[in-house]
């Protein structure tokens, strides 16, 4: 028998950063475990090993907050912190005076705040339940499951994102941004996406004001009101007041971020969120960036050359004078000779060497036009 | 006045480390975190397929082995003991990830590959393929072979460190090989790393 042979990564510096994260968060256990011995607790539902757990989750952010507020600059955004509950537990953290989280069992949320003040929750997987102050002038607060944001407009809800999205709002409002729309969701109501197979007596949702080209019936979103558990009756739909799309860059830096992550296990909902920053932000880097990567997610992974012909058109007339152009350039190349368009590629080659005579590809493409 | 720091050395036998650990003693802390990273790093590398994933599993292992030092009864040995706890971490971490395809960056993080551009990007898309087969077995079977197959255990240490039978954990390897063999067919890339395993 022979064994496949795969060198695990070595690097010292690899080690030394799990080895200082690990022990933070021993650490963060041993100041748990000493508050656990003077503080009352309310009576335990799990067991203690998951407790154990939820507790060690909750001091590694706290010992982790502390730490980077006292060593920040001020205005500077603070490096992400992370929770994560096992299954079966369940843990309870502060973000200040601005927020109460209960990450519920196997839950996996970062958190970061950005120097003007706005705190963000990129909940990986899992639920959280929230209670927020009113944001009135706060900064934003928001929560990101996937390809859903929350920004809270002041209230108490529960983001669960396992196995697809779902905002439950206890009370005051919240909105609620996904693929197709923008919603109010108000004390007493649900949301949740609908999948096609699902929808056939849900009547559409009220047009938003940007129409987005959705590639994938799974991931077009509707707003339905779901029932409480207490009160089984009919499941009422309903369309929600829509409102703006994003606008604003915090908002698209968000979402950008969100699409990265997407774009190794849902490439689909990925291309749906550039397609969604590059319409609602109409100026600005993250729109060229989005459509950049729009188009290499197109030709490389969802095998659409055409469309990312359209997204690097879009680019090359929106943004003639964006950073990204030489690579939105080449990726004309890429297209059109995966669409076999020979001579428009050979032509698209030409137009990339006079415009970038020294750029990135251009020695790989004088060779290829050589030959 | 003279004043000299003498490092105090950390405790070598497992059961002494062990007692430091459980007493608080962060030197022997680390010590051990520095003496058995190596051997977990490489498993849980080597059954996830991911250097990113892989510290986090690390990490989450570690935290589990720490909590749960005081109730190390010494039945097996320490390392053994540690093994069983970082394949309980990646199986869970697998099964709840479901049978979604690896991601292409996952193994281009490779470090320390030796040979030319080529031959290390061959190898990279070797692996690639590997594992994206490899993410379509059940969590047990995945986790089995993984460890027979890459990691290199003899078929008693695989069934020891997933806590079933030999026979459980030979059929689990028999069962991906097979399944791995089938997808090999249309794969000339995958066969060539699938062939003599």
């Amino acid at each position: 028998m022979k064994r496949i042979v795969v060198d695990p990564p070595v690097s010292e510096a690899r080690r030394d950063r799990v080895e200082r994260q690990l022990f933070a968060q021993l650490a963060a256990v041993r100041v748990a475990d000493r508050a656990e011995a003077v503080i009352p607790r309310p009576k335990r539902r799990r067991g203690g090993l998951a407790f154990a757990f939820a507790g060690l989750a909750a001091a590694a952010l706290a010992v982790v907050l502390v730490t980077t507020r006292e060593s920040g600059p001020v205005g500077a955004t603070a490096a992400p912190s992370r929770v994560v509950t096992p299954l079966g537990g369940e843990s309870r953290f502060t973000i200040g005076r601005e927020a109460i989280i209960d990450a519920k069992s196997d839950t996996s949320v970062e958190w970061q705040q950005a120097g003007d003040g706005a705190i963000t929750l990129m909940l990986e997987r899992g639920a959280v339940d929230c209670q927020v102050e009113p944001r009135g002038n706060r900064p934003p607060f928001r929560v990101v499951a996937g390809d859903v944001m929350v920004v809270v407009v002041g209230t108490r809800f529960t983001v669960t994102r396992t196995p697809t999205s779902r905002v439950d709002v206890a009370h005051g409002k919240v909105r609620v941004e996904a693929p197709g729309g923008t919603w109010m969701v108000e004390a007493g109501e649900s949301w949740t996406p609908v999948s096609q197979v699902a929808s056939a007596p849900v009547p559409l949702p009220v047009p938003v004001s940007v129409p987005l080209p959705l590639p994938d019936p799974d991931i077009a979103m509707e707003p339905v009101k779901v029932p409480r558990a207490k009160k089984p009756s009919a499941v009422t739909v309903r369309a929600p007041s829509a409102v703006e799309p994003p606008t604003s860059r915090e908002l698209a830096k968000d979402a950008y971020r969100v699409a990265l992550k997407l774009e190794a296990n849902e490439p689909e909902r990925a291309a749906a969120m550039y397609r969604a920053i590059a319409i609602s932000e109409k100026s600005g880097g993250f729109a060229a960036s989005a459509l950049i990567s729009l188009a290499e997610l197109q030709i490389y992974k969802l095998k659409d050359a055409e469309g990312a012909l359209a997204a690097i058109e879009d680019h090359q007339q929106r943004f003639p004078h964006a950073p990204t152009r030489e690579e939105a350039s080449w990726l004309r190349i890429e297209a059109l000779r995966v669409m076999g368009k020979r001579d428009e590629a050979r032509g698209a080659a030409a137009d990339y060497l006079r415009e970038f005579p020294k750029g990135v590809y251009a020695d790989r493409l004088s060779n290829d036009l050589r030959k | 006045v003279g004043l000299s720091i003498v490092e105090r050395p950390a405790p070598e036998g497992d059961a002494e480390l062990v007692a430091a650990c459980v007493a608080g003693d962060a030197l022997a802390q680390r010590a051990l975190f520095r003496r058995e990273y190596p051997r977990v790093n490489a498993t849980v590398f080597r059954l996830v397929g991911s250097a990113r994933d892989a510290d986090d599993l690390v990490q989450e292992t570690f935290i589990a082995v720490f909590r749960g030092l005081a109730r190390f009864r010494g039945d097996s040995k320490l390392s053994t003991w540690i093994d069983r706890i970082a394949v309980r971490v990646v199986f869970h971490h697998i099964r709840s990830r479901g049978k979604t395809p690896i991601s292409l960056d996952l193994i281009g993080d490779l470090e320390g590959a030796s040979g030319t551009t080529d031959a290390q990007a061959h190898a990279r898309d070797g692996l690639r393929r590997l594992y994206a087969a490899l993410a379509e077995l059940s969590a047990e079977s995945r986790t089995a072979f993984a460890l027979y197959a890459i990691d290199g255990r003899s078929i008693a240490e695989v069934a020891k460190l997933t806590q079933t039978s030999f026979v459980a954990a030979k059929c689990r390897i028999w069962r991906a090989r097979r399944e791995l063999v089938k997808k090999a067919k249309q794969d000339p890339v995958l066969a060539e790393l699938v062939k003599d395993v």
